[in-house]
């Protein structure tokens, strides 16, 4: 799956590396392709709450992407929380049912976006673009 | 003169068999007559002299009384005036040597009276004719009570409960639904009390020491009883307090019934109401998921695609699923699922297009008019679709001498039950130009704009003379 493209030109500031964390291919494969036209590199998908760890102990990205409810049942919010308390890795949350989320999880997960499917276009560009700036700064 | 000089008028009054008292103007008693000391059980000794709330205070378990300032009010009236006036009967509740309170109701006629007989033209004071009227309001309620539980059907108990006895007469309904049989215990309360569930019991108590402290007053009392075996059963106590005549104690009589049937009704509508909302939320989360992955099939299709042409086309129908989906966000927001806000739905709207279309390269800005109006969900959906259209054109289409370009949509009623949709832009365009500029080469944009007046019952206009103005108007 995700290659580790980098578009970015060397005057741009420096691509993040991001995981996808989405059991629908479709929309993962949409995710990475957004992403990597942003300039980023996608250093892999991940379809499970586990994988999603495991691929951030490999990997160690500075972000990721999390779906809520993903294969074999498992939480989005675990292993966003997973990430972040462990790994201090951030992320962005994204699904239909942002309401999932409790006041409890969001306050222990601290994402940096929570955003609603279906996307708005250049919605995802908005909230990587003021991170990437903001780490820059 | 009206009265002979040889009569003593103090007889006169204290032979009257209405009660009555005479008040100055801050509402201290200067006379009483016999009738209104018996009637209250005072001496005259305790009365004369004294403001009339602070021999009587009010019940602080009554919030109704506040009738100071009503009898203060009149009877500066009437001392003003010099016209008697009837008041309406209002409840106070009158303080027994023991500290209880009794429920009674009073009915006052406030009369003008002079005290200065060289000055019979100037009244200084109100004379009141106090008439008690607890048992015409209250339907004889107190001697009645017993009589009236009594005759409630078989399923409901009746019950008396002694306080300071702690004693419970009841009918052998109440022992079945504390788990007890026939005759099991004698008329102690305490085994009553103790098959009370523990939650309950604290409110229950409460209830009882302020039904205890105003005789007369309403009790009621829901709760549940706990049976040695587990079993609960939910009751409803209601009843009133009143003091016995023969023994003088203060008792509680009232009903109780088992509503535990309709408990269980209400946990099995509460628990289906549950399920449904749950069933809501799960298809919600579908049809988002679902319109996300139509999009993103779509934008990978765009992604993959070298023609430019192909391209755009794809990017035009991505922006169609987001009108579409725009629309689904606002339903969910909302209680009502058959009609949509218009004004809130369109600023939805408006975001999605903003962020589609300003990677295009162009400075626009989109000003929406629209009034609070409510659509049903179908028409929602064509008309922001056209909206999309309309939009997604002048974008494209319209060109500007200085790169700013502004669209306006603006929606208000027309007409009689009519709306009229107007999608305006301040660009330029050639006036032998199509009726309809087109967001695609195959013409799509032309026909959907059309079809879905159609579909409105309604009619385009169009009008070029200065910018491009589209207008839809329809029945609303």
């Amino acid at each position: 799956m995700g290659g580790e493209r980098a578009l970015s030109s060397p005057d741009k500031e420096p691509a993040l590396r991001i995981l996808v964390v989405e059991d629908n291919v479709f929309i993962a494969f949409d995710l990475e392709a957004q992403i990597q036209d942003m300039g980023h590199v996608v250093v892999g998908i991940a379809m499970t709450a586990s994988s999603a760890i495991e691929m951030s102990n490999q990997h160690r990205p500075d972000l990721a992407i999390v779906d809520l409810q993903l294969a074999d049942g498992s939480r989005g919010q675990d292993a966003a929380e997973h990430l972040r308390t462990e790994l201090e890795i951030p992320s962005i949350i994204v699904s239909g049912s942002l309401h999932h989320v409790t006041a409890d999880e969001r306050a222990i997960i601290q994402p940096i976006a929570m955003l609603s499917k279906p996307l708005l276009p250049n919605e995802l560009r908005q909230v990587i673009d003021k991170m990437a700036s903001s780490q820059r700064a | 003169m009206a009265v002979d000089a040889l009569i003593d008028v103090g007889l006169l009054f204290d032979a009257a068999p209405i009660a009555q008292i005479v008040l100055d103007s801050d509402l201290h008693i200067v006379a009483a007559n016999l009738s209104y000391c018996a009637m209250i059980g005072r001496g005259r000794e305790e009365l004369i002299g004294k403001n009339a709330y602070e021999i009587f205070k009010a019940n602080p378990d009554d919030p109704d009384a506040d009738n100071e300032a009503a009898l203060q009010a009149t009877v500066l009236r009437v001392l003003g005036t010099g016209v008697a006036e009837e008041m309406t009967p209002h409840q106070h509740d009158i303080q027994d040597a023991d500290g209880h309170y009794t429920v009674r109701h009073w009915q006052l006629t406030v009369s003008p009276v002079f005290t200065d007989s060289t000055k019979p033209d100037v009244t200084t004071h109100a004379l009141i004719c106090v008439e008690d009227v607890t048992k015409a309001v209250l339907g004889l309620r107190i001697n009645e009570a017993k009589s009236r539980a009594a005759m409630r059907g078989t399923d409901i108990t009746y019950f008396e409960f002694d306080y300071a006895n702690h004693t419970l007469e009841r009918t052998p309904q109440l022992d079945a639904m504390f788990g007890f049989d026939h005759n099991e215990t004698g008329n102690d309360v305490q085994p009553f009390f103790e098959r009370i569930y523990p939650d309950d019991l604290p409110a229950i108590n409460d209830e009882i020491e302020r039904v205890v402290r105003t005789v007369g007053s309403n009790y009621q009392n829901d709760y549940r009883s706990l049976w040695p075996d587990g079993t609960v059963r939910w009751l409803m106590g209601r009843g009133e307090s009143i003091r016995d005549p023969q023994t003088q104690s203060i008792l509680i009589v009232g009903v109780v019934l088992d509503v535990t049937d309709f408990k269980l009704n209400e946990a099995r509508l509460q628990s289906a109401l549950d399920t449904q909302n749950l069933l809501m939320s799960e298809v919600n989360h579908r049809v988002k998921n679902s319109l996300q992955m139509v999009s993103s099939i779509l934008n990978l299709e765009a992604q993959q695609t070298k023609d430019a042409v192909a391209r755009d086309v794809l990017r035009a129908a991505t922006a169609r699923v987001h009108a579409v989906a725009a629309i689904h966000a606002s339903l969910y927001d909302g209680e009502d699922l058959e009609s949509v806000r218009l004004d809130t739905y369109l600023e939805r709207l408006k975001e999605h297009l903003i962020t589609s279309l300003s990677s295009e390269g162009t400075q626009m800005r989109i000003i929406l008019d629209v009034e609070p109006i409510r659509l049903s969900t179908d028409k929602a959906v064509t008309l922001s679709l056209a909206v999309n259209e309309l939009v997604t054109n002048s974008f494209k289409h319209g060109t500007w001498a200085d790169g700013q370009g502004t669209v306006k949509v603006w929606l208000r009623r027309h007409d009689n039950n009519k709306i009229a949709l107007d999608v305006i832009d301040n660009g330029t365009q050639r006036a032998d130009g199509p009726l309809v500029r087109e967001t695609t080469p195959s013409g799509l944009g032309t026909r959907l704009i059309a079809g879905m007046a159609a579909q409105l019952n309604g009619k385009i206009e169009e009008d070029h003379t200065d910018g491009w103005r589209t207008r839809i108007i329809f029945p609303g």
